[in-house]
């Protein structure tokens, strides 16, 4: 037992490099993968909300009607969660931490979103049943557009859109086969084609630029008693 | 994990407790949930790695026994119990009654309001801020009839 | 005939790293009574699962404490995971596990800094401390963050480890074992903390036992609790985990269990570095928890702690626990000071290794 054991190590550490760098003189350097910051591609980015929606500090704001994307980088907490949520790939985290300030500033940015065909009024969304029906059209399952299709020969009505869409824009009616969108509350996250088990949900465009449609969904073929048989579809 | 949860009524607790302590039983927490109509409490016991949960519900105004007789360092649990949920627990060993004074807090008993979610039948909006999206999977109330929802997967 | 004073212990001590209070009772220099009151640190993180859905809620678990911060986060996850049925691929498993011990090893090495700043002895803390920076730096470079590491999540992690990585986390760990011996032997033989720990706070097996105390605190008396022995989802099971005991019950044994729990984690992350399986490190997780409830624990530095969920089908869990060990640690804290001297209370309290934001939440 002595009581100068730690005699070697004091007489190294007068000789030896510090263990701290003299920030700020020299400035850290980040790896990469640090989680620092949050950036928004704002030329890809379509207002969805999904990021607003995941983040648990609260601390990102989106604003459809205004066109403006929002963050707080004093709320966040470098989390990543809006980055994983993000359907277009818009948002990444990077390595910077946010630097010290006087005042809490957010960063605000303009998103232009995509001239969108001219939709007709909204009055048309109140007595939603009354919507016309429009089936053979909206079959364009592949073809290049950016409203949600359903090609309703595959679908089976399970419901698992109208689940998950943060907007509540899908309804989906399993006694009466109906699937319904409602256009004008869809926000294009694109969350209801990736959660498709059946993959019948994809980009098209519908005939006409309706504010909602609603689809009737056939039955599936099945092996005993044929249709003709006049049993009701419904 | 291992465990096995065993409902009793609140009057046999104390009986049941110390048949765990002789057993050799170690006490491993003691939770409480506030549900409609009064609290749910989970004591549970642990030994060689296996957890035995009691579970016994207490209604609102009534109160439990103590098991500091048995568990001496049960008055950490109950003492915050207590202290957060207001729940009368009575006979805690002298020496460490703290009297409501063991958690100091800016309002008295906190968590005795029922939570919101435990009545998540009605569509709520998510309120980190004003103005963000709805939970569409919480049943709607235009949901038409035979839609299926709810369910978990 | 000598008189009872009282003396407030904290919530603002030079030795504690988060608040907590303590009444001492003395009678001159003895310590007769201790009562503790806590609260200093409280932010109700257990009722915010009524307003943070189950997945965000990962990260306000993995913030109810900065050391111990990814032991929560993977309780709270695989009690979730318990609840909604999920298995996570070995992969993943293996990972968590080599997260968790690289957190250990953090949190020890913190904890025997503040031990050696407890007694004044400052350039044995600032050499824990530099040695914990190189584990620091390590959890930079594979999660993304130094402390709070948000790699966790509910069906898997969020990260993986590349080949490169692993052979960095292997050499330093190597590297920095070889300082660390040095520092161990400072903490064993040097004569001022012999004087200052040796015999002091003594907590026999059976008052463990009657105390319910847990960890280090319990293991350091001879009460072989650990967890690991009987986790069945970490990789312990295939790495041949035995705990670490000592017999004394002192400040001393207990950080003696401390440093070879070091050594210990650190044979266990190259075990898992060697051994880790090929495969995804997440599964697709759908829908909501669905009603009932889970427990489930892990054993974090300071000891066993419980996670318990309860879901009710939504998207946001009906309840969330979380028994941490200093919790647990608090009736074996307030025994231990009883009949001490007022001069040692702040190392007997170091000792239990005190987590108040855990112990609050």
């Amino acid at each position: 037992m002595s009581y100068l054991s730690f005699m070697k190590q004091a007489l190294g550490n007068l000789f030896k490099k510090p263990a701290t760098s003299p920030y700020p003189l020299q400035p850290k350097t980040f790896e990469e993968g640090v989680r620092g910051h949050v950036e928004n591609d704002s030329s890809r980015c379509i207002l969805c909300g999904m990021c607003m929606r995941t983040c648990p500090a609260g601390a990102i704001t989106v604003d459809r009607k205004t066109g403006l994307w929002r963050l707080d980088p004093f709320s966040c907490v470098q989390c990543a969660a809006c980055v994983e949520n993000c359907p277009k790939k818009c948002l990444s985290m990077k390595p910077e931490y946010t630097a010290p300030a006087l005042k809490k500033e957010a960063v605000e940015l303009q998103v232009v979103l995509p001239a969108a065909p001219a939709k007709p009024a909204l009055a048309g969304k109140g007595p939603a049943k009354a919507a016309p029906a429009a089936p053979a059209a909206a079959a364009t399952a592949g073809a290049t557009g950016s409203q949600v299709v359903n090609d309703v020969s595959r679908c089976i009505c399970c419901g698992m859109c109208q689940r998950n869409c943060p907007a509540g824009a899908i309804t989906v009616n399993l006694r009466e086969r109906t699937w319904r969108i409602d256009l004008a509350s869809c926000v294009n996250c694109d969350t209801c084609i990736t959660n498709c088990p059946r993959k019948c949900l994809s980009l098209g465009s519908y005939a006409g630029s309706p504010a909602e449609v609603t689809l009737h969904v056939p039955r599936p073929k099945v092996n005993k008693a044929p249709a003709q048989k006049g049993n009701p579809d419904a | 994990m291992q465990q096995q949860f065993i409902e009793i009524q609140p009057l046999d607790l104390p009986g049941r407790v110390a048949r765990f302590k002789k057993e050799g039983c170690r006490l491993v927490q003691i939770l409480c949930t506030r549900v409609e109509g009064g609290y749910e409490l989970t004591y549970s016991f642990d030994r060689n790695y296996f957890l035995y949960h009691l579970r016994l519900t207490v209604p609102e105004g009534a109160s439990v026994m103590s098991v500091t007789s048995m568990f001496w360092y049960a008055f950490v649990w109950e003492n915050e119990i207590h202290d957060l949920f207001g729940l009368d627990i009575r006979f805690i060993s002298e020496d460490v009654d703290y009297r409501g004074h063991f958690f100091h807090l800016a309002e008295k008993t906190p968590w005795h309001e029922l939570q919101n979610a435990a009545h998540a039948k009605q569509a709520f909006k998510v309120n980190l801020r004003g103005g963000l999206g709805i939970d569409a999977s919480a049943v709607r109330k235009d949901a038409p009839a035979g839609t299926d929802n709810g369910k978990g997967d | 005939m000598a008189e009872i004073t009282t003396v407030p212990f904290g919530p603002q001590h030079p030795v504690l790293p988060e608040p907590v209070h303590l009444d001492l009772e003395l009678k001159d220099e003895k310590v007769v009574r201790a009562i503790p009151s806590i609260g200093y640190v409280h932010r109700g993180l257990e009722k915010l699962v009524e307003k943070r859905d189950f997945k965000q809620f990962t990260f306000v678990a993995e913030r109810v404490c900065g050391i111990c911060s990814f032991g929560h986060g993977w309780g709270y996850v695989k009690a979730v995971e318990g609840l909604m049925g999920i298995e996570v691929p070995r992969r993943a498993s293996y990972l968590r596990t080599l997260w968790h011990e690289l957190s250990r090893v953090h949190s020890h090495l913190l904890w025997l800094g503040l031990a050696a700043d407890a007694m004044g002895f400052e350039s044995l803390f600032m050499t824990a401390w530099r040695l914990r920076e190189t584990v620091l730096d390590l959890f930079e470079e594979t999660t993304g963050g130094r402390v709070i590491f948000s790699v966790c999540k509910v069906g898997g992690v969020r990260r993986d480890l590349t080949g490169a990585m692993m052979k960095e986390i292997e050499d330093k760990l190597k590297g920095m074992r070889k300082e660390f011996r040095a520092m161990s032997d400072i903490f064993l033989h040097d004569g001022t903390i012999q004087s200052r720990l040796a015999g002091i706070g003594v907590l026999s097996l059976q008052d463990a036992r009657d105390f319910g105390c847990l960890g280090p605190m319990a293991r350091a008396s001879g009460l072989p609790l650990d967890y690991r022995c009987a986790d069945d989802e970490g990789a312990y099971k295939d790495l041949h985990f035995r705990p670490v005991t000592e017999q004394a019950g002192d400040c001393l044994a207990r950080v003696k269990v401390r440093l070879e729990e070091i050594e210990q984690s650190i044979d266990l992350i190259l075990g898992c570095l060697e051994n880790m399986p090929e495969g995804p490190v997440e599964v697709p997780v759908k829908g909501f928890p669905p009603a009932g409830e889970y427990f489930t624990r892990v054993e974090q530095p300071r000891g066993e702690a419980v996670y318990y969920v309860k879901g009710n089908g939504t998207k946001n869990l009906e309840r969330f626990r979380l028994r941490t060990p200093t919790n647990g640690n608090l009736p074996g804290l307030v025994k231990i000071l009883q009949g001490c001297d007022l001069a040692d209370v702040p190392n007997i309290i170091l000792t239990i290794d005190p987590c108040i934001s855990c112990c609050e939440r």
